[in-house]
């Protein structure tokens, strides 16, 4: 029962980052149509900006929280600019493609740029347990949950609150209606990818607490299409359970199918989840289902 | 000498059913019999490592033809290629050490490959445009989680042995006598998929890749055209995956990774989708591109050594593999056989071009 509740716990940790990562996900897909692949490597370069700013150039461990996070704010609305502005209207494989492109093409610049070395931030929280239920938990996973939090309730509260969030969701809802009153497509376009961006840098960062950095940590980002899929794609309530369910079930599985396996159950079985949801309730547990019988 | 200009119009039904178009013409013939000719003479006067890199490129034109036929002629987008030539490797490996002969070997994996593609073409359809990429890619992840912990078939994570290709006691080795297994399997498979788009079946998966209910309501079974459409497909990236085991003799999982299906949907798209010719520039140019670079790389850290580009070369090869991608998409999404083309275009009707 302990072993249960600690890995209940440390999967939701994990699972408030997907939720986190998904959120990004779920926005450009919202707002744009873009299903974008390159999700898992703006989340890495979130990451190694984190780095960048902390250990290379010096600033105080907190600031460099923004500065990250604006830097990839910038990354998102350049690759809007650059890239995306174009594409409006290709068919689907094609711009899943351009993101899959984007992908190869941002991880290498990582790679280059901060080598395969994995590389040590300071931690953000100071490190030791935290009695829970009679369970030790890491401090690092409850604040990092409480982090998610405050981060996720802030983005509710400015989709439903602020001018520029109810301008993005009146685009998601109809592009037309919202450009004939008057609302950039363009600036929420590129709003979106910025936010994306911001959400990434956030997720990143969050997960270099969790797991460290290094450049394997793309894949870690994938984990949000799980959790995107399960929860619906155009639903940001759903992608925030729909991370928590696939953080926890990742951990679950490591910590019960693992010793049965040896190792490796905890990044497939996100995918499985996928798979079955694909199968069976393809707009996912929150989304808008899409009738279409072919 | 009358057919020494170039005619591109038609005077007989045989001439319109031609496989290759233009074979009327004299120069059209003479320009394939010297391509012929050429590739039956590489091997003689080329290095072998020049060899080695044709051979890869010969078995890339064989999975970029399979994948182009799910995605560009059926209309399917595939992430799942690269478990498709895990698939027929793994097979080629467990039947080659059984002893089979490898003009068996080779279809045969492809054959086990198509099954588990029909497995595949279950969900897919249901699914179409980006849930079925994320079911591909999903059925990737569990593929190659499969093979990582099938260790008594696959050897696991540290890979496994391929006898070389054998045959009644003959052996096949060396990389020229392989390039002459490689180069004509290739070719069949082009001429396959040639005849393919002109048959009943391939002009079915093109109508349901370009609307599926209008081809629904042409009576095109749409399950069947979907399941031919995954089978064929995953039956020539087993035969690539297959024809892959045999040449590298040894094969692990990491042959295998994402990178690998991402490498072959970069490939018909540079080259040209729902195109044969696109799949067959599309795998050599980007078959070629990382040796080019790996040239280039070598040759500025020459004259730059302060860069030190050397020692990241497989990052930059990855970056610039990544950019040829988006500036294709972006600039040239009909690819290299679009370009080819208005090449030939250009030249026929020289010097009357307009």
């Amino acid at each position: 029962m302990e072993l249960f509740v600690q890995l209940l716990l440390t999967g939701i940790a994990l699972g408030s980052g997907y939720a986190l990562g998904g959120i990004g996900f779920v926005l450009i897909y919202k707002a744009t149509g873009v299903f974008n692949f390159s999700h898992g490597q703006l989340t890495m370069a979130g990451a190694y900006f984190f780095y960048m700013f902390q250990v290379q150039l010096g600033l105080p461990p907190w600031w460099s929280v923004p500065a990250a996070v604006a830097s990839m704010f910038a990354v998102g609305v350049l690759i809007e600019r650059v890239c995306l502005r174009r594409m409006v209207g290709e068919p689907a494989i094609t711009i899943i493609m351009l993101t899959i492109g984007l992908g190869a093409l941002l991880r290498n610049l990582v790679g280059l740029v901060w080598g395969t070395q994995p590389q040590a931030p300071v931690p953000l929280f100071e490190p030791g347990y935290l009695s829970i239920l009679s369970v030790q938990i890491p401090r690092v996973y409850v604040w990092t949950l409480v982090a998610a939090a405050i981060f996720i309730a802030g983005f509710v509260v400015y989709f439903r609150k602020s001018a520029q969030g109810i301008a993005m969701r009146a685009v998601a809802f109809h592009q037309d209606h919202a450009a004939l009153s008057g609302i950039s497509i363009q600036r929420v376009f590129a709003l979106s990818w910025g936010l994306a961006g911001v959400t990434a840098a956030i997720s990143g960062i969050m997960m270099v607490q969790l797991v460290g950095l290094d450049l394997s940590m793309d894949a870690r980002g994938l984990s949000a299409f799980p959790a995107a899929i399960l929860g619906g794609i155009d639903s940001i309530g759903g992608v925030i359970i729909g991370g928590l369910i696939i953080g926890a079930a990742e951990s679950l599985a490591g910590g019960y199918l693992d010793p049965y396996l040896g190792g490796g159950a905890k990044e497939v079985v996100g995918y499985v989840v996928l798979l079955l949801i694909l199968m069976l309730r393809p707009y996912g547990l929150f989304g808008t289902p899409e009738i279409r019988k072919v | 000498m009358s057919n020494f200009f170039y005619r591109n119009y038609r005077l007989s039904y045989i001439e319109d059913r031609s496989l290759l178009h233009g074979l009327q013409n004299f120069w059209t013939k003479f320009w394939l019999v010297a391509l012929v000719v050429a590739l039956l003479l590489l091997p003689l006067v080329l290095q072998k490592y020049w060899i080695y890199t044709l051979n890869l490129a010969a078995i890339a034109v064989i999975g970029a033809l399979g994948l182009n036929l799910l995605t560009g002629y059926a209309g399917q987008i595939s992430l799942a290629h690269a478990s498709f030539l895990a698939i027929g490797a793994y097979s080629t490996a467990a039947l080659a050490k059984a002893g089979a002969p490898f003009l068996l070997v080779i279809p045969l994996s492809g054959a086990i490959a198509a099954l588990v593609g029909c497995l595949i073409a279950i969900p897919a359809l249901r699914l179409k445009g980006l849930y079925l990429a994320l079911a591909t890619l999903a059925f990737f992840v569990i593929v190659d989680f499969a093979i990582r912990k099938a260790e008594f078939l696959t050897g696991g994570g540290a890979g496994t042995h391929v006898p070389s290709p054998s045959m009644f006691g003959y052996t096949l080795s060396g990389d020229q006598s392989f390039y002459y297994l490689s180069i004509s399997l290739a070719t069949l498979c082009a001429i396959f998929v040639a005849n393919l788009q002109r048959t009943w079946v391939g002009r079915a998966m093109m109508a349901v890749r370009d609307s599926d209910i209008a081809a629904e309501m042409a009576g095109i079974s749409i399950f069947r055209t979907k399941l031919t459409a995954f089978a064929l497909s995953s039956f020539l990236g087993g035969m690539a995956g297959s024809l892959l085991g045999y040449y590298l003799q040894f094969i692990n999982p990491d042959n295998f990774s994402l990178s690998v299906s991402v490498a072959y949907i970069a490939m018909i798209i540079v080259g040209g989708m729902g195109s044969v010719t696109g799949s067959i520039l599309g795998a050599v140019f980007m078959t070629l591109l990382p040796e080019v670079l790996r040239i280039s790389i070598h040759v500025l850290s020459r004259v730059l050594p302060a860069l030190d580009v050397e020692s990241k070369g497989a990052f930059v090869e990855g970056a610039v593999y990544g950019l040829v991608i988006i500036l294709f998409l972006m600039f040239k999404p009909e690819g290299i056989a679009r370009f080819w083309r208005d090449l030939l275009v250009y030249f026929r009707s020289w010097p009357f071009a307009h």
